[in-house]
């Protein structure tokens, strides 16, 4: 059925791209500049080209759409010191739709379902659909609640970071999870010390995310997953670039650590986002380089990457072993002007003996070594084995392809269409695979990907649609699901820094597809997932 | 802020810091190194105890948004001890999300009369012997009133040079008397529902000569108290030697106090200051942060759990910070190499009045009535405690400079085996001579002696191993 049926959907999605493309072309002549913000080196945090994602950028995938927000300015001069304020905000309103009896949930089966006073329809909030973020089911397809409010004071040379960070708003709470109120979460110095024109280095200092192997040119992508790790700690990051005629040369290192680990008298429950006392305190070290090239508005930026993530704590269990996470890395960034951006990487992660590697690391959107045996490894690893994660992500703008020499500027009908997609091939020591879903964990190879056109009709109207199709296991299409979901954007203006999306997806579930539910959550294969979500967002940037 | 006109202002200070110390596993498996890394740090470096050196700086940030005109302004701070970045658990209390909230009123000039009001929830710190800072030690000498209430301040020019300063405060601690059935967690902070509302009372007289030298000295009086029946429980917890649930005594804590610091442009600034400190029962107050803490701090670190909150500190410390280079040259002004020094000694004594247990005698023969501990016995009675600290810091480009700072603890002089060194050298890099961050590598070496231990934390291992070495990368900004 589900071969078929993504046919279907592809031929009508080639169909309803061309119709878009041809709307396009008919559009009027459109203004300076181009559909994605390309800030130059001198505003907000950005050190372009750079191989990582600025830390003042929220932890969110890409917003529907060809929209890329751009936060800040930086002041311009050493004797002038600058109040920044900017942030983020996503609020969404989702529903997920099923109907009883549902065998994951309680009911007495010896009753008829459903009974008397109750309707066969039921709503769920949140949604009940495998888009757990730690899984390789997430798809991003779900808007979650996110708000994020930066606060900077610098001049030219540093700045003073400040984020205050929430993923749940109390307002829409029906309990208390104290955890998702983070609070103040980053606070770092930014340093661009006047090293001359061949050279630029910027060091990031204190505490802060940086984030490898993004797929989006200026966020996390559509998945919302960096493809080589994520790095959440404190510490120091020095970025150092230079050029000689069209290349351009760039090296990045960096050292974090923790600022608390938790001990075994800590009861991990929700008030402490389920602290781990198994995990020891961890260090992460990384070095990065990159070589780029630019030739008439195009660019391509090739990086390698290599970190170590170590733990080496007597204090995590006196026989728990030395834990790590190696990850070695490549990648390709590609600015191709009017026909687009790409991005592409190939990640390799070895992790030996790592259930003792804390949350400092994050290898695809996992907590630490123990989120990737949860996740990816398996119970019975140990923490040792090897993934192996290909990826990328392809961006167009329709219109300024079509309107070229004329610049494009986003303030006319537009169609952006991206495609993106990630597969990770696991090998562990683990042997026998998840007990309750039955998926293997050793030669399990996973992949997804997915389609996203975006049809910007008028300065306040926008209509979208987007595929994906998740494999959890290539070799057993039991644990395959598609997903589909059409919006309508609303926002104020052809560039406006709002959008209020009204979203329906539609999930194409196999026999063995998957959620977790419960806290922490949990796979539970009894339960059947929500087919239908309707979903309302509002988000804006600034 | 301008008068008549509405305005904004951020303000903050922030400061981020890489700690781990480092230690030697004594049991070595396979697969395991000899050499372990601790985060948190290992060290006898406790925060607010009379350990902690403030060698190592730690984490805290404090945004402060005030909104208002010339006359009135709104207050607000948001604060954390430790950012939820480089958490690896959510660590619940350590975000302080909103902590103070109050309008400032500078009312114009009545006369000869300045008065200043503000109202709301915010502290008041006395007895900061720095001219930006407490000092090198980061206990007040004097005191802090901490919760909600008022605060006002008069300013009153005596003659062109002299001013007097005269403030009165009242404040009740914040949380009140928690509800009956709370159990203390970490969740609420282990909020006992023992500890009754609790109010502050203090007054204060400064006076300032201004000049080619600034002086300033002042006089202290602050009254912590409660009288609140709800504290009292149906049975006593045996497990709690501080208090008695079940007849819970009102309890007071008197602080005098004097400080006084002088600033001159060539030779520095210099601050000394004493406080006597007296409680009664005073082990369940809450608010008053004295010298050596609040109620249940005073009980536990100085005065002894069988005194119940009995007993009298006296402090004294002095801090002085000076420039070679103002002290040199005259027209000195920031932008060339320096040498600074700082130093700093804080000392206190105990006196309290503990009594051995009702009862406590031979099993045979009959109850023994309540009688002082002998000396051999009280651990805190009499004892005398005291650090001291000497730190120079030479800058010799606009970006770089080195310290070294050294200090001496001497927690206990009934048990020299207690007293332990410490010693930090570190680089400061900085983006020009005079600038608003500093960002430091700091290497610390514990010297501890054969009986040092930590006073009132868990930091150190099930067996009761210390960290001597602690590397950490500090870097912080205020503005």
């Amino acid at each position: 059925m589900d071969d078929r049926f993504n046919i279907r959907v592809s031929r009508a999605l080639v169909i309803v791209a061309t119709a878009m493309v041809a709307l396009v072309r008919v559009g009027p002549a459109h203004g300076q500049g181009a559909v994605t913000p390309t800030p130059d080196a001198s505003q907000g945090l950005r050190f372009d080209p750079s191989l990582s994602l600025d830390p003042t950028l929220p932890q969110v995938g890409a917003m529907p759409g060809g929209l890329t927000p751009a936060f800040g300015q930086r002041s311009l001069s050493e004797g002038e010191w600058r109040f920044d304020f900017h942030g983020y905000l996503l609020a969404p309103l989702n529903a997920g739709i099923n109907s009883r009896p549902n065998p994951g949930f309680n009911y007495n089966p010896n009753l008829p379902q459903p009974q008397p006073g109750q309707s066969k329809t039921v709503l769920h909030s949140p949604p009940v659909v495998p888009d757990d973020l730690e899984t390789f089911s997430h798809t991003g397809v779900v808007p979650t609640t996110y708000v994020q409010l930066n606060f900077s004071e610098g001049n030219s040379i540093v700045t003073g970071n400040v984020s205050i960070l929430a993923k749940q708003a109390n307002v829409s709470e029906s309990f208390l999870e104290p955890a998702d109120q983070l609070g103040i979460t980053d606070v770092f110095l930014s340093v661009l010390p006047p090293l001359g024109e061949r050279v630029h280095m910027q060091a990031l200092l204190g505490a802060y995310t940086l984030r490898y192997g993004t797929t989006g040119e200026y966020d996390e992508g559509r998945y919302g997953t960096p493809l080589i790790a994520r790095i959440t700690g404190v510490g120091e990051h020095v970025a150092l670039k230079t050029g000689w005629h069209k290349y351009t040369f760039v090296l990045e290192e960096g050292v974090h650590g923790q600022t608390n680990a938790a001990s075994s008298s800590i009861t991990p429950d929700v008030s402490n986002n389920f602290a781990d006392s198994g995990s020891g305190s961890t260090f992460v070290a990384h070095v990065h380089g990159g070589v780029g090239y630019s030739h008439q508005g195009t660019s391509v930026m090739v990086g390698g990457h290599f970190m170590r993530a170590f733990s080496q704590d007597d204090r995590d269990g006196t026989s728990a072993p030395d834990g790590r996470i190696d990850v070695y890395a490549g990648d390709v960034r590609l600015n191709l002007g009017r026909f687009g951006h790409f991005y592409g990487a190939l990640s390799y992660t070895d992790a030996l003996q790592a259930r003792t590697v804390s949350r400092i690391i994050s290898v695809l959107n996992t907590q630490g070594g123990k989120g990737l045996m949860d996740n990816y490894l398996g119970a019975q690893s140990g923490g040792t084995g090897t993934l192996l994660t290909v990826g990328g992500q392809y961006d167009l703008s329709i219109g300024r392809l079509v309107s070229y020499p004329v610049p494009f500027s986003g303030d006319g009908p537009d169609l952006f269409v991206s495609l993106f997609g990630m597969q990770t091939h696991v090998s562990s020591t683990d042997k026998i695979g998840d007990p309750k879903t039955g998926l293997p964990y050793d030669g399990v190879t996973k992949r997804k990907f997915g389609v996203e056109a975006t049809y910007s009709l008028l300065s306040w109207l926008a209509a979208s649609a987007r595929f994906d199709r998740v494999d959890p296991d290539v070799d057993d299409t039991r644990f395959s699901f598609s997903v589909i979901s059409p919006r309508i954007i609303f926002h104020t203006g052809w560039q406006s820094t709002d959008q209020l999306v009204l979203q329906y997806s539609h999930w194409f579930n196999g026999g063995l597809t998957t959620v977790r539910v419960g806290d922490p959550p949990a796979e539970d294969i009894t339960v059947i997932p929500d087919g239908d979500m309707l979903s309302l967002s509002a988000r804006m940037w600034w | 802020m301008p008068f008549g006109q509405w305005t904004l202002r951020y303000s903050g200070f922030m400061s981020a810091s890489f700690q781990s110390s480092i230690g030697q596993r004594q049991c070595v498996e396979p697969g395991q190194s000899a050499t372990v890394i601790h985060v948190p740090p290992q060290t006898l470096d406790e925060y607010a105890s009379f350990l902690g050196t403030n060698t190592m700086p730690g984490q805290w940030v404090g945004m402060n948004f005030a909104y208002g005109n010339g006359v009135v302004s709104a207050n607000v701070s948001l604060n954390t001890w430790n950012p939820t970045a480089p958490t690896t658990y959510y660590q619940i209390g350590s975000q302080l999300f909103l902590m103070n909230a109050f309008l400032e009123f500078n009312i114009p000039q009545i006369g000869p009369l300045r008065p200043r009001v503000l109202a709301g929830y915010f502290g008041s710190y006395y007895g900061s012997l720095a001219e930006y800072s407490l000092g090198m030690y980061t206990n007040p000498l004097v005191g802090a009133a901490r919760g909600v209430g008022e605060l006002i301040s008069i300013e009153y020019r005596l003659r062109p040079t002299l001013t007097l300063f005269v403030e009165h405060g009242i404040m009740g601690n914040r949380n009140g008397n928690a509800p009956a059935n709370l159990v203390p967690t970490s969740w609420n902070g282990a909020t006992s529902p023992t500890f009754p509302s609790s109010w502050i009372h203090h007054a204060h007289v400064i006076l300032r000569w201004t000049g080619e030298t600034e002086v300033r000295t002042g006089l202290h009086y602050l009254y912590n108290w409660s009288q609140d029946d709800r504290a009292q429980q149906a049975a006593d917890n045996l497990t709690t030697s501080e208090i008695h649930e079940d007849y819970i005594k009102d309890g007071s804590l008197t602080v005098l106090g004097w400080d006084a610091t002088v600033r001159n442009a060539a030779w520095g600034y210099f601050g000394a200051g004493a406080s006597y400190i007296r409680g009664e029962n005073a082990f369940p107050l809450k608010g008053l942060n004295t010298f050596g803490g609040e109620g249940n701090n005073l009980t536990d670190r100085w005065w002894g759990p069988a005194s119940h909150g009995n007993g009298k500190l006296f402090a004294l410390g002095f801090n002085y910070n000076a420039s070679l280079g103002r002290m040199l040259r005259p027209s000195y002004s920031s932008d060339a190499p320096d040498v600074a020094i700082n130093a700093g000694l804080v000392m206190a004594y105990t006196l309290t009045n503990t009594l051995t247990a009702e009862g406590t005698g031979p099993a045979t023969g009959p109850p023994v009535a309540p009688s002082p501990l002998s000396a051999d016995v009280d651990l805190f009675n009499h004892r005398l405690r005291y650090k001291f600290a000497l730190e120079s810091v030479y800058t010799f480009r606009s970006w770089v400079g080195v310290a070294l700072r050294a200090d001496c603890v001497v927690p206990n002089s009934k048990e020299a085996g207690e007293t332990f060194w410490v010693l930090a050298p570190r680089l400061v890099f900085r983006t020009n001579w005079v600038t608003h961050e500093t960002i430091s590598i700091i290497y610390g070496k514990w010297f501890y002696g054969p009986k040092s231990h930590p006073e009132a934390s868990s930091i150190i291992s099930e067996d009761g191993r210390l960290d001597d070495q602690l590397i950490a990368f500090n870097v912080n900004m205020w503005w």
